[in-house]
């Protein structure tokens, strides 16, 4: 036996039944997956994970009566094999752990049993039945266990295909043709299984419910055509419907003039409800702030990431906004100080500039003001020029500067400027603003837009190794996305679970190994899995009043929501109106 | 080419000949209020079928095409479609 590839638990059962037979046993069933114990026809088995070579060789020359493993992908298969066989097992080269499956308790999850959804569930007897869950997102596994029979249609934007009505693009499916659509990300998956999976330890909010998915391409405008299908569908089965949107930008107004946004407050209605992630940029510095007075200058400071040539050049994106009674100039400094000429608005022409500096090439686009809002917005490209350095070459670092200049200011001459690849550029120095964070389509003013809090910190993965994410316990998430909007509007509207959570995995999906629960279940922390907690308790109320409108439904959240320390019906920028009690609504 | 239709973000991609040209750009294209039968051919021969809600309609669009629709008066505005991103996997 090579016990270095056997889990401790199962070693210790494997022993006990070398020495003590059978009878042995008995002590070890409620740690591991044991079966066949009292049975005297088959050998004692049991139920196990095993970690194989990426190609699993070997291990299809493995199989017979004493070890059976279930089809799948990637490094982790289930299957069962009896004791006898154990030792073989272990001492497959192919093989690099073997650990027993085991028995788990019938509970919720811990983002349910703290927003005190099982008595509301239990109280009402609700679970989203009759009610459409729209998942615009990645795609979704439509062969696991949560979803069965439950999936109406998926929207495949990606794959080749007629379209729908809404776009001529892509392909919609149904019935067996689900399985066409495969969920790579895995993304959406475990957010549809948050909002509707049906599983005893790990289900989702509305299990009853019913599910319209879009994968989308996340293209925006493929978004909104995504948003308009999933009501246009639950409209014609003549359900409520409630679209959760885990996904964001940062290229938009951030005052829900987007086009966006427009769709959402467009689409929206009697029991039709959009749900919103506030966004994961709570602890990037991608917002800057500054007031530039007539005829004087301020200097916004933003650090580029390193590059190595042969990867994609990274371009930063900086995505500018004014009001539209004032008139700025633009200019872009590079790490040496040299400067491009200030270029203010072009109205009446291409407003596209481009500058070469010695550190990179520079576009500065300056148009007139946008119709949507009456304000100004202006784009400004880096893309950073290699230089030589020891071994390869690498974007020279340093401080990028964006000079504003006030050319006609009537206002305060509030500038507001988001990075928009937090993974590219963030801002620096005293300008640096943590507010306004939460972009389109999380500022769409009648979408329900959800914080992030956090339930869970430590997990123990499938090969039984325990971790710890660094976040604080029962707390808001730092992650989170901090509003209002630009314009000062309420944003986000609510906080629910969205760290560590626990939910369906897709099989197609390259799952880190740290981040695998079992068989059929992966943890993620995001905004992305706070918004889904909400869209399924929105189908619980749509259950039991398929009218609910938006204002109705925020009427409802936000009175059953506090922040911590602050009074009944207090709103602040992190939290919105506060984590949900579903025991309040 | 009626620049105060395009948006910033429209602008800087015609302004770089390598996306204007060639790559067609996905294009959100807002209407104005009173839209002609003549718009609904223009647009169904650009792939735009079915409803034209008048927030806006998406289409893939070379950089001739953008010309030609903002010079149309029932087109109010031309926006590039922008990528999202989708908010988990954050690092814990």
């Amino acid at each position: 036996m090579n016990y270095d590839k056997v889990d401790p638990a199962l070693a210790a059962a494997f022993d006990s039944f070398k020495r003590e037979g059978r009878a042995a046993l008995a002590s070890h069933v409620g740690v591991v997956g044991v079966v066949s114990v009292e049975r005297t026809a088959r050998p004692p088995r049991v139920v196990v994970f095993v970690d194989c070579d990426d190609d699993g060789d070997g291990l299809a020359g493995l199989e017979d009566r004493e070890v059976t493993l279930n089809a799948g992908e990637g490094r982790i298969r289930t299957g069962i094999v009896s004791l006898d066989s154990l030792e073989r097992l272990s001492e497959q080269e192919s093989v690099r752990r073997i650990v027993p499956a085991r028995p788990l308790r019938l509970h919720m999850d811990e983002a349910s049993a703290k927003t005190n959804l099982p008595a509301f569930r239990n109280g009402t007897g609700l679970s989203g039945q009759g009610v459409v869950v729209g998942i615009v997102d990645s795609g979704i596994e439509s062969t696991h266990e949560a979803f069965v029979g439950r999936i109406l249609r998926v929207w495949d934007q990606t794959l080749p295909g007629p379209g729908v009505a809404e776009g001529a693009y892509g392909a919609e499916l149904t019935g067996d043709l689900l399985q066409v659509s495969q969920d790579k990300v895995g993304h959406g998956t475990h957010v549809a299984g948050i909002a509707a999976g049906a599983d005893e330890t790990y289900g989702g909010v509305a299990p009853g419910a019913e599910l319209v998915v879009v994968k989308t391409d996340l293209l925006d405008a493929h978004v909104a055509d995504g948003v308009r299908y999933v009501f246009r569908v639950a409209s014609e089965l003549g359900r409520p419907a409630v679209v959760n949107l885990s996904l964001g930008g940062q290229s938009d107004a951030h005052d829900g003039t987007d086009p966006m946004s427009g769709v959402i407050d467009a689409e929206v209605g009697p029991g039709r409800i959009v749900c919103c992630s506030a966004g994961n940029e709570g602890v990037d510095n991608i917002h800057a702030q500054v007031e530039v007075g007539q005829d004087r200058s301020r200097r916004l400071s933003c650090s580029m990431s390193t590059w190595s040539t042969g990867a994609p050049a990274p371009v930063a994106i900086l995505n500018g906004w004014y009001g539209g009674g004032d008139e700025m100039a633009v200019a872009v400094v590079s790490p040496s100080g040299a400067q491009t000429p200030f270029q203010p608005t072009f109205a009446d022409e291409s407003p596209v500039r481009t500058y070469s500096l010695p550190e990179g090439s520079i576009r500065v686009t300056t148009p007139g003001p946008d119709p949507a809002n009456g304000d100004h917005n202006f784009l400004v490209e880096i893309l950073p020029a290699p230089t030589q350095s020891v071994g390869a070459a690498e974007s020279k670092p340093g401080s990028w500067g964006l000079r504003l200049r006030g050319d006609h200011v009537t206002t305060a001459g509030r500038v507001d400027v988001w990075s928009v690849d937090p993974t590219v550029a963030q801002f620096t120095g005293r300008a640096v603003k943590d507010s306004l964070k939460v972009g389109s389509p999380g500022v769409a003013s009648k979408a329900v837009t959800v914080a992030s809090y956090t339930t869970r910190v430590q997990w123990v993965d499938v090969m039984g190794h325990p971790h710890e994410a660094g976040l604080e316990l029962d707390d808001i998430s730092d992650f989170s996305s901090e509003g209002p909007r630009r314009d000062g509007a309420e944003k986000p509207d609510v906080t629910a679970p969205g760290a560590m959570i626990v939910s369906s995995m897709s099989v197609h999906s390259g799952v880190p190994l740290d981040w695998l629960i079992d068989d059929r279940n992966t943890i993620k922390a995001g905004t992305s899995m706070a918004s889904p907690f909400v869209a399924g308790l929105v189908a619980l109320l749509l259950e039991r009043d398929p009218s609910l409108d938006p204002d109705g439904v925020k009427s409802m959240l936000r009175a059953a929501c506090a922040v911590p320390g602050q009074a009944a019906g207090s709103f602040d920028p992190k939290w919105g109106y506060g984590l949900v009690d579903a025991g309040k609504l | 080419m009626e620049w105060g239709k395009l948006d910033a973000a429209l602008a800087a991609a015609l302004g770089d000949r390598r996306k204007g040209g060639a790559i067609p750009l996905t294009v959100l294209i807002e209407l104005a209020d009173d839209v002609p039968e003549l718009a609904r051919d223009t647009l169904g021969a650009l792939g735009v079928r079915g409803e034209l809600p008048q927030e806006g309609c998406s289409a893939r669009l070379s950089a001739d095409q953008v010309a030609m629709l903002s010079d149309q008066p029932w087109v109010r505005r031309l926006r590039l479609a922008t990528t999202l991103r989708l908010h988990s996997d954050h690092p814990p």
